[in-house]
């Protein structure tokens, strides 16, 4: 561990395409960080199918399992580097008053006691307003913030091992890193982003609110060519694996009323086709890379910003037409499968909704493409700094 | 206690309840008083069921089930009011409390609001039985934060929020410096100016989260929580009479069942006037209903005076409520008791018999009946017990019962403050007709044709399986019918707080 823990710092040579260089503690956090959206999709088809949970559900240890396993290493390394390392390992890492750790260390750590700290804070809530009335709330929030951080921390953990190595291991686990990041963000707009809401602007707006950030980060900071579409692929694999293998666990609702006896665990939504418009940015960002002036990456964020939304409109649209039909109710696209128990079956599932009240307008869409070229150039502008991180 | 008794003693302690009543106040079928009690039959056996219900729904419940003739096996579920047991889980099995032979518990999950039932299945040596308890699930409770807690809370928040800014600090400052450099002005510059707009977004979030939190809270109170109803009411002379009026239309902004009123025992609201201060008079009235939400009823003789006023009703759906009002009624009453009905009844402190407190636990009526608490008038909170009544006639046995509303007696349960009322009967606190609605819905049955339920006729004594809820000094008003004529005896109970 000791060798290979910052030999990269100064031996950049040294680790560009050997896998086995690979830090322990890069793979321990991004494997730990994927915990926790495995953990929370896991949660939410738990609630969908059993209804009844305590702390100690599998789901809930294997989140908790998302935040300590990157908060016992990145302990480690703030350990290490404040009292055991060399001089290159504490000059590869950021300081906190008398304490020093890589960057991601201090984000992870951040992560583990927000995390920490939401467990009292949740059970109150549940005292006062009673047993997960919604999904978001505040203590959810700080909640998933120490998760995002979790996630996040491990991200610039292995970025900077990547910045400073080039390893092509290194490049591969930043964009699993990264579509991490973007699976969570994901969980986040669940409520908001079911196939039946698809035909309407609202959801290509705060689609197009959320994922072109980490997109075009990916493509940016990677070293990779494809970084945007290799962090939609992660995503739509993590996603695509629970919609697969949770239904294989037979499972009965525990709670009344049932209206829909669900007789296994409920899958989640099939995965949003990211892959299309994560494509579209990759190509567009390989042609226009050089220069990376500041009016120039604002150009460049509006055409990702349309180059996003036509993307991911092209396929979702009609994507989300064969996800709401009869056609999709299989084992493979999940359609009809995802149901919770406590929903009543009607055609309410095979149609989409409010189409009056959300309609898909060409200004909603044009609402759509303005937010995602502000997180495009907000995306750009954070890709620029995290290429150039180094500790 | 014998200070409560004295005019000056019970004036002092009820302005200083009437002041606190509102905010005492729960409204519940059984106002301040949320524990359901069932003392009844499950097939063979005989049952005593206690559920403490969650104080915010979703929530969970915890229930006991006593098998007088157990050991036997206990299932429990709670089932809501309109998907009935085919819309629920397999029931959940009690489990044998410790040191026990015949006392089983078991948790209940209860994930809406509104008008439930718990099928309490058991099995044994004399087959298979069910009984259904009906309960309302409803947020009772605005939890305020303990300061410990508060304190705790904010210490952390505030430790995560320095940390995070001198995360953010140190991002800015060191991160992007390679590994061997050292750092100079620029990076210590970009350092501050990154913590400082740290500072600025995170107090924007804790503002925001601040607003969001406080939505939440009033959505919780507005929508959610089951708040006292008062309603308005008015008192109005007519001829000889004085004539109350009750609306029940009112403004309600927080949850509600609007599914139909019906019968209970026969009628569709049960009031009950107490006067304040002093309890020394009480009304059991039932209203006529004049408007789909107005009911009337004519006031019999009473003393001038302010009373509170609770209303009774059970709806379609298996919810009872209990809705509050206050009024003045400015000069006695006199001659409204020839208009009123025969299931009407009044008692005044000085017509009635007296009070029994104390010592002293018997009331002796006009025509010589007497009845007695078997139960000593002292009792500790949240203490389980069974209040035991006997009737002697003159001739000292036992006197001859008859139905009254459908039961062989009814108590009326009031603190002194007014933070608990209660209208129970020897099956306990649930209402009978909530009970055969749950049962019809799930034979499939009417729910419109009269329901006539009466509990069994009791051997000797009157029994009233309860828990006094706080402690304070309470009144319990029991009424029977003896030879058609309906009497109302009154005992003071001394409950003091659970020391243990």
């Amino acid at each position: 561990m000791e060798a290979a823990v910052l030999s990269h710092v100064t031996d950049r040579s040294a680790g560009q395409s050997a896998v086995s260089t690979l830090p322990w503690y890069c793979l321990a956090a991004v494997l730990g960080a994927t915990c926790i959206p495995i953990g929370a999709l896991w949660d939410i088809s738990w609630h969908s199918t059993i209804g009844r949970d305590t702390f100690w559900t599998p789901a809930h240890l294997t989140i908790q399992l998302g935040g300590l396993i990157p908060g016992f290493t990145a302990g480690w390394l703030a350990l290490r580097a404040t009292y055991l390392g060399t001089a290159a390992e504490r000059g590869a890492a950021v300081s906190l008053g008398p304490f020093r750790a890589p960057l991601g260390a201090w984000v992870i750590i951040w992560g583990t006691l927000a995390m920490l700290f939401s467990a009292p804070f949740d059970n109150w809530w549940h005292d006062a307003y009673g047993l997960d009335v919604e999904i978001l709330s505040p203590p959810h929030t700080v909640l998933a913030a120490g998760m995002y951080a979790v996630a996040l921390g491990s991200f610039l953990l292995v970025l900077s091992h990547q910045n400073r190595t080039g390893d092509r291991a290194g490049g591969l686990l930043f964009l699993h890193a990264a579509g991490v990041l973007v699976t969570m963000s994901t969980i986040i707009v669940t409520e908001k982003s079911y196939p039946n809401q698809q035909h309407g602007s609202f959801f290509y707006q705060i689609s197009a609110a959320i994922y072109p950030l980490y997109l075009v980060i990916a493509a940016r900071a990677s070293k990779l060519r494809w970084g945007a579409s290799g962090a939609a692929l992660v995503y739509m694999c993590l996603v695509a694996g629970m919609v697969w293998i949770l239904p294989l666990f037979p499972a009965h609702p525990k709670l009344a009323p049932i209206y829909n006896p669900v007789d296994h665990m409920v899958p989640p939504n099939f995965p949003l086709l990211l892959v299309a418009p994560g494509l579209a940015i990759d190509l567009i960002m390989q042609r226009f890379t050089p220069g990376r002036t500041f009016w120039r990456d604002t150009l460049l964020a509006i055409l990702l910003g349309f180059a996003f939304v036509g993307a991911f409109l092209a396929a979702q649209y009609y994507f989300s037409a064969l996800l709401i039909s009869p056609a999709a109710d299989n084992a493979v696209l999940a359609g009809n499968r995802w149901w919770p128990y406590f929903i009543k079956p009607s055609d309410f599932r095979f149609r989409f909704w409010n189409p009056a009240k959300d309609p898909l307008t060409i200004a909603g869409l044009l609402l759509a493409c303005a937010l995602a070229a502000v997180k495009s150039r907000i995306g750009l502008a954070v890709g620029n700094w995290m290429c150039k991180v180094q500790r | 206690m014998k200070g409560l008794l004295e005019p000056s003693g019970w004036r002092k302690a009820a302005v200083f309840a009437v002041l606190l009543f509102s905010l005492l106040l729960r409204a519940e079928a059984h106002l301040g008083s949320p524990t359901v009690f069932y003392e009844g039959k499950a097939g063979p056996y005989d049952l005593r069921v206690v559920i403490q219900p969650p104080k915010v729904v979703p929530g969970r419940a915890a229930i006991t089930v006593r098998v007088h003739n157990g050991p036997a096996t206990v299932q429990v579920l709670p089932v809501r009011w309109d998907t009935g047991r085919k819309g629920g889980p397999p029931p959940d099995t009690a489990v044998l409390v410790e040191g026990e032979t015949n006392l089983y518990s078991a948790e209940l999950w209860l994930m809406d609001s509104g008008a439930y039932s718990v099928f309490v299945d058991v099995a044994g040596a004399l087959g298979p039985g069910t009984a259904i308890v009906p309960l309302n699930s409803v947020a009772t409770q605005r939890l305020k934060m303990e300061s410990w807690m508060a304190a705790m809370f904010l210490g952390c928040g505030f430790g995560l929020i320095v940390l995070l800014v001198f995360i953010i600090g140190a991002a800015t400052r060191e991160s992007v410096v390679p590994p061997a450099a050292t750092l100079d002005r620029a990076a210590a510059r970009r350092g501050r100016y990154g913590m400082s707009i740290a500072i600025l977004l995170l107090l924007g979030a804790l503002l925001r989260g601040r607003a969001w939190w406080n939505e939440v809270d009033a959505r919780f109170e507005n929508k959610r929580l089951f708040k006292p109803v008062e309603v308005p009411a008015r008192v109005e002379q007519r001829d000889s009479t004085q004539v109350l009026t009750l609306s029940l239309d009112t403004e309600e902004q927080g949850w509600r069942d609007s599914s139909p009123l019906v019968a209970d025992h026969g009628k569709l609201m049960h009031l009950f006037l107490v006067l304040d201060p002093g309890m020394n008079a009480f009304a059991h009235l039932h209203p006529v209903q004049k408007q789909p939400n107005t009911f009337q009823a004519v006031l019999p003789s009473l003393p001038a005076g302010s009373y509170s006023v609770y209303a009774d009703v059970t709806r379609e759906s298996g919810l009872e409520q209990t809705y509050f009002a206050r009024i003045t009624v400015a000069a006695p009453t006199t001659s409204g008791s020839t208009m009123l009905g025969k299931d009407d009844s009044w008692w005044e402190q000085s017509l009635g018999g007296g009070v029994a407190a104390g010592t002293s636990r018997e009331v002796r009526f006009a025509n010589g009946t007497r009845m007695r608490s078997v139960t000593e008038l002292n009792a500790i909170a949240q203490h389980e017990l069974t209040m035991r009544f006997e009737v002697v006639g003159p001739d000292n046995k036992p006197a001859p019962l008859e139905p009254y509303l459908g039961m062989w007696s009814h108590a009326v349960v009031r603190a002194q403050n007014g933070s608990v009322f209660t209208h129970i009967h020897p099956a306990g606190t649930i209402s009978l007709t909530s009970q055969e609605l749950f049962a019809r819905r799930e034979r499939g049955e009417s729910l419109r044709k009269p329901i006539d339920v009466v509990c069994g006729r009791p051997d000797r004594e009157l029994t009233f399986p309860y828990y006094f809820p706080q402690p304070s000094e309470y009144r319990v008003w029991v009424q029977i019918r003896s030879n058609g004529e309906v009497l109302t005896g009154a005992f003071n109970f001394h409950v003091a707080p659970d020391r243990i």
